[in-house]
């Protein structure tokens, strides 16, 4: 394993700053030499602050992997299940559709702060969820290539939440 | 040039200002500028889902800017780095078959002849033509993540970047020094840990505190985090600071 251990990774990181439950250096270890995975890789913040990794192992792309692999298993947060339905359905993140499958899928967000910070600069902040124009044929490349892979009802999604991401 | 005006999918609601502003600003400006009908960039959250479909995503989005010969230009750092890997990942011959297969189905095809700019890289070249009135306001410029990291996609150094501050002092600011200015804002955080979001926002909004007046930004999920949990300074977008700058 090209990783020696040297934690520059986990300094650096964002999440493991506020949160000591996330370590990415030590999740890393038991993925590549165990082949284990953990549920904290959803708390990674995309900020790859960790690409000063001295031995270029790229652990922000070792988190990537794993949380692909956790999908295929049908692993899926709430909260992507939303995003990747939002942007099928609507060609694009709808901010408002996305509050709404969230809720539907029983991730219940506090939204009363972003919706009076919205109000303080007078933009509307519950719309009727619009499609934009190129919807369908986004919803066609989904459809496209997932096959006729039918979507997961919203049930088995609720299931498939993750414990450690709050929901 | 033509340009291809990519807001992202903020600019309906929480990037609305910053959408906005950009736009009148290179109006302004006397550029040529088409707002296409660009889908969501997927993000990492679709390549993680599905690669192929975060790749067509973004193919499409290049595709439909080939058609009318216009170059990209993005608010989004997100869909600026998205845009810009998928354009390398294309560059791959079986890969762009690949995608070119399924864009084939909606009538597109990706050939890779566009670029893509982050908004901050037009807007640097007209500095003259954007100079502000009162120059009294102490600010401090933001960068957030995804505009420089990882360093292959980014725009400037990440670890000593310039090209936003350097930007603001052409244009007339006094930019104060920001520790902070390449720390995340936590954004993600607001779906995963949201006890955490508000713990990541604070430490850059006291951190801006001490030196300036004004935190400007160039990402709307920044310019969004820190305003939320804002009380006592003021975070605007770079475009919105010169439009109302210029208008005082």
């Amino acid at each position: 394993m090209k990783c020696y251990q040297c934690g520059t990774c986990t300094a650096d990181c964002t999440s493991a700053n506020i949160d000591s439950k996330f370590n990415p250096r030590k999740i890393m270890l038991e993925y590549l030499e165990e082949g284990k995975f953990s549920e904290f890789c959803w708390l990674c913040a995309s900020c790859f602050k960790c690409y000063r990794c001295p031995r270029e192992v790229k652990p922000y792309e070792i988190l990537s992997e794993m949380r692909s692999k956790l999908i295929e298993q049908g692993k899926i947060p709430a909260y992507v299940k939303a995003f990747v339905e939002t942007v099928k359905d609507y060609g694009e993140l709808d901010e408002t559709a996305f509050f709404i499958k969230l809720a539907k899928s029983g991730m219940f967000m506090d939204t009363s702060v972003i919706i009076s910070t919205l109000k303080k600069r007078g933009i509307k902040a519950i719309n009727i969820p619009r499609k934009s124009e190129c919807a369908k044929e986004i919803s066609r490349i989904f459809l496209i290539v997932e096959g006729a892979e039918k979507v997961k009802s919203v049930d088995s999604v609720k299931k498939a939440v993750i414990s450690g991401v709050p929901s | 040039m033509k340009l291809a005006f990519f807001p992202g999918c903020s600019a309906k609601s929480s990037g609305f200002e910053y959408a906005n502003s950009a736009l009148k600003l290179m109006k302004e400006l006397g550029l040529k500028v088409v707002t296409p009908d660009f889908n969501c960039c997927g993000t990492h959250i679709v390549e993680e889902y599905n690669r192929d479909v975060w790749l067509a995503l973004n193919a499409r989005n290049l595709a439909i800017a080939e058609e009318i010969e216009a170059d990209i230009v993005t608010i989004c750092p997100a869909c600026y780095q998205n845009l810009k890997k998928a354009k390398i990942i294309l560059e791959n011959e079986e890969e762009k078959k690949k995608i070119n297969g399924i864009l084939a189905s909606i009538d597109k095809e990706y050939t890779g002849k566009t670029s893509v700019f982050h908004v901050i890289e037009l807007l640097k070249k007209f500095t003259d033509k954007l100079k502000i009135k009162n120059k009294s306001k102490k600010v401090v410029a933001y960068y957030g993540c995804q505009i420089l990291r990882p360093p292959e996609l980014g725009i400037d150094n990440p670890e000593n970047p310039k090209i936003f501050e350097n930007f603001l002092k052409e244009v007339g600011f006094k930019v104060e020094e920001f520790k902070a200015k390449s720390d995340c804002c936590g954004g993600t955080f607001l779906l995963t840990n949201p006890d955490g979001f508000k713990r990541r926002a604070e430490s850059i909004l006291n951190e801006a505190k001490k030196v300036a007046d004004c935190i400007v930004t160039l990402c709307p999920l920044c310019q969004f985090s820190l305003e939320i949990v804002s009380s006592d300074i003021e975070v605007v977008p770079f475009t919105s600071l010169i439009l109302n700058e210029r208008k005082l």
